[in-house]
C-alpha cells in the first residue's frame, strides 16, 4: 500500500542518524546473493553510495563459497533463486560455525503467508520485503548489525 | 294347597280337644280363685292390628286380644289402662317399663330373651302375602324383582328377608308402621304386596282390593307379653283363664274369637296340631319354591343351551360361508401341523386340488427354492406352537410362479391345548413384482447417483486443483510483478535522492510521476494479493497484544500528508482507557488506513475524525467524514470486492474497489464487524469492532 511504504518516515530518519552515528563511518564487506540483474545493481548501487563494499554472488552456490572466502560483515539474500533458494542457502551458511556470526537479511518479494516465519527459521537475522523502499532501505538492513 | 290340608287336620283332631277342654274346665272350676282379685292397674299397649287388636274409629280399644283381656281383667279386678302406640313403640315401651302388657306378640326365641311369655298361647298365626292386583304373585318365583311391604321390627320381616334371600331372590322390602299401612300401600300399588298375619290379611285383603296368594310361610304363636322377670301375675291369670277356656268351645275364648275371626273354625285347633302344621307348610313352601327355582334354573339353562347351539350353527355357517367366499386362501391342520382342510381359494393360488393338498401334500406345490425353507420353519413353528409367518412362492403345473404371504396361529381349546392351526395365505405376487420393480428403480438412481457423484468429484478436484493453480500463479504473479517493481521504485528513489547525480526540477517533477505510479501499482498488487488469500481461505491473522493507541498514531501519520493537501482538519479522540490489544498489528493499521485514506479521498473540504473508545468489553473505532456520503440503494453492496461506486469514464478517485471487502474480511478475521452509517452529501462515518483479549 501506498501509505505503507511512507508511514514512520520521521521515526525512521531518527533511527537512520543513530545507526550512522553508532556503526560510524566504517565500511562494511557486505555480501549480496541476488539473480536478477536489475536488483543487484540497485542494492549494490544504494550500499556503495554510501561506501560499503560490495561482493556480489548471482546464485546460491556462489554466494555460499563467497561467503566462506570473504568472511563479510553482514550477507543480503534473495529467497527465490534458481538450483538452491534462500532457505537452503541460509541453512548452509549457518551449518558453517566461521559465518555463524553472520547476520543474514534477507530481501524477498514472498509475500505469503507463513513466508516471515520461514524464513527466520531458516536462520535469517531479519526481513525486508521488496520492492525496497530506497530511503530507508540502509537503515533497515544495518539494523541488523549486531 | 297347604291351608286346605290344614283344615283336615284340624278337622280330625276335634274330638280330642273338646275332650280335654271339658276335664280342664272342671279341674278349674273346682280351684280357689280368690287369691287373684286385688285390684290391680294394668298399662295395656295398642296398635294397630285389626282385628286382633287396634283403636276403633272412636278412639277405644278393641279386638280380639282386647276383648279376651277385658273378660280376664273383669274377673281379676284389674283396671285397664290402654296406651296407643305404634308396634314398635310399643315393643320399646314394654321393655322400657312404660306399660306393663302387650297383646298380640309372637313368640320367638329372641324375644323370650327381653319379654316373658305366658304357657297357652292365645292364637296359632301364620304370615301371607296378599297381592296388589296390577302384579299378579302366583308362585314363590314371582316374588323375584317385587316390593313388598311388610311390618317394622316384625318376625314376619326377618323370616321372609331370610327365605327370599335363600331362593336367591332379590326383594326389596317396605316396612311400615302397621300391617293396614302395609296394605295401603299394595293397593295403591307403592308395593307390589304386603304382608300380613292371616287373621289381618283374610279379614281386610277385599276391602283394600287385594289378591290373597298361596304363599303362606312362618307360622307363629300369639302371647301376652310381659317384660322379662315383670308382672308374672299377670302372665299366670292370663295362662290359667286360657287353659279353663280353650279346652271348653262354649267358653269365653270361642265367643270371642267368633267376634273377630271371618272363617276360623268354631273349633279350638290344638297347638300342637299347628306346629305341625307349621313345620310341614314351612318345609313344602321350601320344597316348592327349591323345585321351582330348579325348573326355572333348568328351564333358563335349556333355553340358554338352544341358544348357544343356534349360535353355533350360525357360527358355523358363517365360517363355511367365509372360508368359501374368502380372497384369501384358507388351511386347517392338526396339532401337528398336517393339513386337514383348505379351502377353493388355496387351491386357486397354490394349483393343486384340496384333496392334493392334505397331509404335507401342499409341500409339493411350494416352489423348489422355498420348499425346504419353509418346511424347516413350519415345522418349529409347530413344535414350540407359535405363531408362524413366512413369504414363500407356489410353482403351478404350467410354471407360472405366485409369490404368497402365509400366516399360521395355533387353535387353542377351552383348556389352553393347542388343536390345530388356522392360517391364510395371500396372493403378493404383484407387490413382490412393484418390490422388484422398486428395487430395481432404485439400485438404477443409485448408480446413477453414483455416477453423477464420480463426475462431481472429478469437477471438484478440477475446481479445487484450479484453485491451487491460481494460489500459485497469484503466488507468482505477486513474485514476477514485485520483481520488476522493485526495480522502478528502487531506481526512482535512488535517482530523486540525488544519489546518482544532481536532477532539474522538470526531471525532479516527473520522476515523482513515476514513483507515485509505481507506488499505487503495487498497492494494486497487494489488494488482489489479499483478496485472493482472503478467498482462498489463506489469510492468517496473528494475536499478540501491541498498543492500539500507537497504531492508531501511526496510521494517522500516514494519512496526515493527504489530508494537509486538500485541506482538511484530521484529528483524533481516544478515549483514555483504550489500551492494549491482542490482535494483528499489521492489519488492524491496514484496516485503519483504508478507512482514513477513503475518508480523505472522498472528502473536499471539512474534517475526517477517528474516535476510539472501549465499549462492553469491545474496542470500537469509528472513522468519520463530512464528504460525498453514499446513496442508500448502495449502502448494501458497498463490502462486496470490486465494487468502486463511483464507476465510469469520469472516474475521479483511484482504487482498486478491493479496500472495503478486504477491511471487512480482515475486521471479520480478528473477531469483529464492521458497520456504516452515511447521507447522502452529509457524509459516511465507518465504525468497526475488535474484541480487546484473546479469543
Amino acid at each position: 500500500m501506498t501509505q505503507e511504504s511512507q508511514s514512520s518516515i520521521a521515526n525512521r530518519q531518527s533511527r537512520t542518524a543513530n545507526r550512522q552515528s553508532r556503526i560510524g563511518n566504517r565500511q562494511l564487506n557486505i555480501l549480496v546473493i541476488e539473480d536478477n540483474e536489475q536488483n543487484l545493481y540497485l542494492t549494490t548501487f544504494i550500499l556503495e553510495k554510501h561506501g560499503h563494499r560490495v561482493t556480489a554472488a548471482r546464485d546460491g552456490a556462489q554466494g555460499i563459497r563467497l561467503a566462506e572466502e570473504i568472511r563479510p560483515d553482514l550477507i543480503l539474500l534473495d529467497i527465490q533463486l534458481p538450483v538452491m533458494d534462500g532457505y537452503a542457502v541460509a541453512a548452509e551458511l549457518r551449518r558453517n560455525p566461521a559465518l555463524a556470526q553472520v547476520p543474514i537479511v534477507a530481501v524477498t518479494s514472498y509475500a505469503m503467508a507463513g513466508d516471515r516465519e520461514r524464513i527466520l527459521a531458516a536462520g535469517c537475522n531479519g526481513y525486508i520485503e521488496k520492492p525496497i523502499n530506497p530511503e530507508t532501505f540502509l537503515d533497515e538492513v544495518l539494523a541488523h548489525l549486531p | 294347597m297347604a291351608h286346605r290340608q290344614r283344615f283336615r287336620v284340624t278337622v280330625c283332631r276335634c274330638f280330642w280337644g273338646c275332650l280335654l277342654g271339658t276335664l280342664v274346665l272342671l279341674a278349674t272350676l273346682l280351684a280357689p280363685s280368690a287369691a287373684y282379685t286385688a285390684s290391680r292397674t294394668v298399662r295395656v299397649g295398642v296398635y294397630q292390628n285389626a282385628p286382633k287388636i287396634f283403636l276403633d274409629e272412636n278412639g277405644r280399644a278393641a279386638g280380639l286380644f282386647v276383648e279376651l283381656l277385658e273378660r280376664i281383667a273383669a274377673e281379676e279386678g284389674w283396671t285397664l289402662v290402654y296406651v296407643p302406640c305404634e308396634w314398635a313403640a310399643c315393643l320399646q315401651a314394654l321393655a322400657d317399663g312404660v306399660i306393663d302388657l302387650m297383646p298380640d306378640v309372637a313368640y320367638s326365641a329372641e324375644r323370650d330373651e327381653i319379654y316373658d311369655f305366658h304357657q297357652t298361647p292365645v292364637l296359632e298365626s301364620w304370615s301371607r302375602v296378599y297381592a296388589s292386583p296390577s302384579s299378579p304373585i302366583r308362585e314363590i318365583a314371582d316374588l323375584d324383582g317385587k316390593r313388598i311391604a311388610v311390618l317394622r321390627r316384625s318376625i314376619q320381616q326377618t323370616v321372609f328377608a331370610q327365605l327370599m334371600e335363600g331362593f336367591g331372590y332379590q326383594v326389596t322390602l317396605i316396612p311400615t308402621d302397621s300391617p293396614a299401612q302395609a296394605f295401603e300401600l299394595a293397593a295403591k300399588g307403592q308395593a307390589d304386596g304386603a304382608i300380613a298375619s292371616h287373621l289381618f290379611g283374610d279379614y281386610f285383603y277385599r276391602q283394600y282390593g287385594l289378591v290373597k296368594t298361596s304363599f303362606d310361610f312362618s307360622p307363629s304363636q300369639l302371647f301376652y307379653a310381659t317384660a322379662a322377670g315383670r308382672n308374672a301375675d299377670l302372665l299366670e291369670a292370663i295362662d290359667r283363664h286360657l287353659a279353663e277356656w280353650i279346652p271348653n268351645p262354649g267358653s269365653p275364648y270361642y265367643t270371642t274369637l267368633g267376634h273377630w275371626t271371618e272363617v276360623e273354625s268354631r273349633y279350638r285347633v290344638p297347638p300342637s296340631i299347628f306346629w305341625g302344621l307349621g313345620g310341614v307348610t314351612a318345609l313344602l313352601i321350601a320344597a316348592i319354591g327349591t323345585a321351582v327355582v330348579f325348573r326355572h334354573q333348568v328351564k333358563l339353562r335349556t333355553k340358554r343351551l338352544e341358544q348357544i347351539n343356534e349360535e353355533l350353527h350360525q357360527s358355523e355357517q358363517r365360517y363355511q360361508t367365509l372360508a368359501r367366499i374368502s380372497p384369501v386362501g384358507i388351511f386347517r391342520t392338526d396339532a401337528d401341523g398336517a393339513t386337514t382342510y383348505v379351502n377353493p381359494k388355496w387351491c386357486e393360488i397354490a394349483g393343486i386340488s384340496a384333496e392334493e393338498a392334505l397331509g404335507d401334500g401342499w409341500l409339493k406345490a411350494v416352489h423348489p427354492d422355498d420348499r425346504e425353507a419353509l418346511r424347516q420353519g413350519w415345522q418349529e413353528a409347530s413344535r414350540l406352537r407359535r405363531p408362524s409367518f413366512a413369504d414363500y412362492r407356489f410353482m403351478r403345473a404350467d410354471g407360472t410362479v405366485v409369490w404368497v404371504m402365509g400366516q399360521a396361529v395355533p387353535e387353542v381349546n377351552s383348556d389352553g391345548q393347542v388343536v390345530g392351526y388356522v392360517g391364510t395365505i395371500t396372493d403378493i405376487t404383484e407387490r413382490k413384482q412393484a418390490e422388484d420393480e422398486v428395487r430395481r428403480l432404485n439400485a438404477e438412481l443409485e448408480e446413477r447417483v453414483a455416477q453423477r457423484t464420480k463426475e462431481l468429484s472429478v469437477a471438484m478436484h478440477r475446481a479445487q486443483e484450479a484453485d491451487r493453480l491460481k494460489s500459485a500463479f497469484l503466488a507468482t504473479m505477486s513474485h514476477e510483478l514485485r520483481t520488476p517493481l522493485n526495480s522502478i521504485i528502487g531506481f526512482t528513489g535512488v535517482l530523486l535522492q540525488e544519489l546518482a547525480g544532481p536532477l532539474n526540477p522538470e526531471q525532479r517533477k516527473q520522476l515523482g510521476m513515476v514513483r507515485d505510479s509505481a507506488r499505487h501499482l503495487l498497492a494494486l498488487i497487494n489488494d488482489v494479493l489479499d483478496i485472493s488469500k482472503i478467498e482462498a481461505g489463506q489469510l492468517e491473522v496473528e494475536r499478540a497484544p501491541f498498543d492500539i493507541r500507537a497504531a492508531i498514531e501511526s496510521a494517522l501519520r500516514s494519512v496526515s500528508p493527504q489530508a494537509q493537501k486538500k485541506g482538511l482538519t484530521l484529528t483524533a479522540a481516544i478515549a483514555s482507557n483504550v489500551g492494549s490489544v491482542v490482535s494483528d498489528r499489521r492489519r488492524v493499521e491496514q484496516i485503519l488506513l483504508n478507512l482514513l485514506s477513503n475518508a480523505i479521498k472522498f472528502t473536499e473540504r471539512g474534517e475526517v475524525r477517528l474516535e476510539c473508545r472501549v465499549q462492553n468489553g469491545w474496542l470500537e473505532i469509528s472513522v468519520h467524514d463530512t464528504g460525498i456520503g453514499i446513496r442508500p440503494e448502495d449502502l448494501g453492496r458497498l463490502f462486496e470486492p470490486f465494487r468502486q461506486l463511483e464507476t465510469g469514464l469520469n472516474r475521479r478517485h483511484e482504487g482498486t474497489g478491493l479496500g472495503l471487502a478486504i477491511c471487512k474480511n480482515l475486521v471479520t478475521l480478528l473477531g469483529g464487524q464492521i458497520r456504516v452509517e452515511s447521507e447522502w452529501g452529509k457524509g459516511s462515518t465507518f465504525t468497526f469492532t475488535l474484541p480487546i483479549g484473546d479469543w
